[in-house]
């Protein structure tokens, strides 16, 4: 096993990274936009992250108010061709203009994907969504129907996400994958799992484990203990070397000696260097991961690019984060304090991956 | 050291380009024995937690990329040429001049060992050692800057 130990190729490799990472920093050219589209889900998932409601509370951002701030703050400062537009949410297929979305943000030359648990994903809603351009696609599927309708609380969720994956892999050239929250329960049967998705077709496959916000926060059913993230790390390993199925650990935090080893990178935090989000509200934030007070502006009230030209100092400069455990950390400067979205209001860690592998 | 010398160094030990290791080149057991020099393809891929993957099938990346990430038949680049759409054929010789390329540049490799350049640095091969040299320099290097 690997723990947290790191080599000195691997450590050399992350001192030059850190350079590499550092520049890009100093750049922080604009990659990715998610665009939270509404807050409304179809589903109650357990571990999510936004807290979404199946009740109005929040209303969904008009198109048009997205639309603008791409016309006038986005697309006259970058090349539209390098930058990757994601719907997210909320659950984005129950708003009725996804399609029309999607046509205005091809129109204006940029890439657009979204995530989905693929409950209303039919084959005709599919097809539109591709005629309005969409590209690219990640769908929840989060373990054998037991898990996975445990987890979405919904007897039909596992049923609809495999079909709703079905329809996406008869879509040619269309890039997906399937997303698996990883809880205690599918620990034991991922070798299992694994088989079954490689049987289904699927050659792309993304993991994460729960970190505590949003729902997950209260429920101690879904959190890996240390012993269970080692043996999540060893299989991710282990099935990348095997090479049936492309597999990654999602970019939750840093890895020790796992890393370059369950990611194809070396770790590292995009949020606000180039990855930006425009929330429901129209707050400017990193990735909509990020749940933690650090709103960067709104666009009703900032000017998008000038936030994130000139705002966004606590996503580029993590000094503030080198605190508590953080303090005395070996690692630090390869980590920086973990991702954005692992600290709450007040800048406290809420989770150390790295301590984990202990 | 500029942003190619850390490419190289980094290729050098086994992380092709910044974002590291694919599938297939994922180390397959301790550091010592993956000292090899791997010149796969390039893989500059990050990965976001709610994310989706790039419409080439890449993440998105903060690292400089020389080429658009969305190439679309008959759209001009910024510098004048015109993508081309891919076909099988297309993508069979693109595949053909890659295999080439890498095989001479692993022979360069092998060869470069000690060799002068022009401006007289001499190239070398990576070991452990000269790996525990660099992360010296680099750490004097950090040093310096520190106190400065």
């Amino acid at each position: 096993m690997k723990g947290k130990r790191l080599g000195l190729r691997k450590r050399l490799g992350l001192k030059l990274f850190k350079g590499l990472y550092d520049d890009a920093v100093e750049r922080h050219e604009l990659r990715t936009l998610f665009w939270e589209c509404t807050l409304r889900c179809n589903l109650r998932c357990r571990h999510c992250g936004s807290d979404c409601r199946t009740d109005v509370q929040e209303q969904d951002m008009p198109l048009a108010d997205f639309l603008r701030v791409l016309d006038e703050e986005v697309t006259p400062n970058v090349d539209p061709r390098r930058v990757l537009i994601i719907f997210s949410g909320g659950e984005v297929l129950v708003r009725s203009d996804i399609e029309e979305a999607g046509r205005e943000v091809t129109r204006r030359g940029y890439a657009w994907g979204m995530v989905t648990n693929g409950m209303s994903l039919t084959r005709e809603r599919l097809d539109g969504l591709v005629r309005a351009g969409l590209r690219t696609i990640s769908v929840s599927f989060d373990g054998f129907p037991d898990e996975h309708n445990y987890i979405r609380q919904s007897p039909l969720s596992f049923e609809r996400a495999r079909q709703a994956l079905g329809y996406i892999r008869e879509v040619e050239g269309l890039v997906y994958d399937a997303i698996t929250c990883v809880t205690p329960a599918m620990i034991e049967r991922l070798e299992e799992w694994k088989e079954f998705l490689i049987s289904e077709g699927i050659t792309r496959w993304r993991i994460f484990s729960i970190f505590p916000a949003g729902r997950a926060k209260r429920d101690d059913s879904l959190h890996l203990n240390a012993e269970q993230f080692r043996t999540l790390m060893e299989f991710i390993r282990r099935t990348r070397q095997e090479g049936r199925i492309s597999l990654n650990y999602a970019c939750e935090g840093f890895l020790g000696g796992y890393e370059a080893e369950v990611r194809d990178h070396f770790y590292m935090c995009t949020a606000g260097v180039s990855v930006a989000s425009i929330r429901v509200n129209g707050d400017i934030s990193g990735c909509t991961s990020v749940r933690g007070n650090y709103t960067q502006g709104n666009i009703y009230r900032d000017h998008f690019w000038d936030v994130w030209q000139n705002r966004f100092t606590p996503f580029r400069n993590r000094e503030w984060a080198h605190k508590g455990e953080c303090a005395d950390c070996k690692v630090w400067e390869f980590c920086r304090g973990g991702g954005m979205h692992l600290r709450d209001d007040e800048g406290e860690l809420m989770y150390c991956h790295y301590n984990m592998l202990k | 050291m500029n942003y190619r010398w850390k490419i190289a160094l980094l290729t050098l030990l086994g992380f092709s380009t910044a974002a590291c290791c694919s599938t297939k080149k994922a180390s397959k057991g301790d550091d010592k024995a993956n000292n090899a020099i791997e010149t796969e393809g390039i893989d500059n891929r990050v990965m976001l937690m709610y994310g989706v993957p790039m419409p080439d099938g890449s993440f998105p990346t903060p690292m400089p990329n020389e080429q658009p990430q969305i190439v679309r038949p008959g759209v001009p680049f910024p510098d004048g040429r015109r993508a081309i759409e891919m076909t099988e054929e297309r993508a069979a010789e693109i595949m053909e001049m890659i295999k080439t390329e890498e095989a001479a540049k692993a022979e360069i490799v092998k060869e470069i060992d000690g060799v002068p350049f022009p401006d007289g640095r001499v190239a070398i091969v990576m070991t452990e050692e000269r790996a525990a040299e660099i992360m010296e320099m680099i750490k004097a290097e950090e040093a310096a800057k520190e106190k400065k």
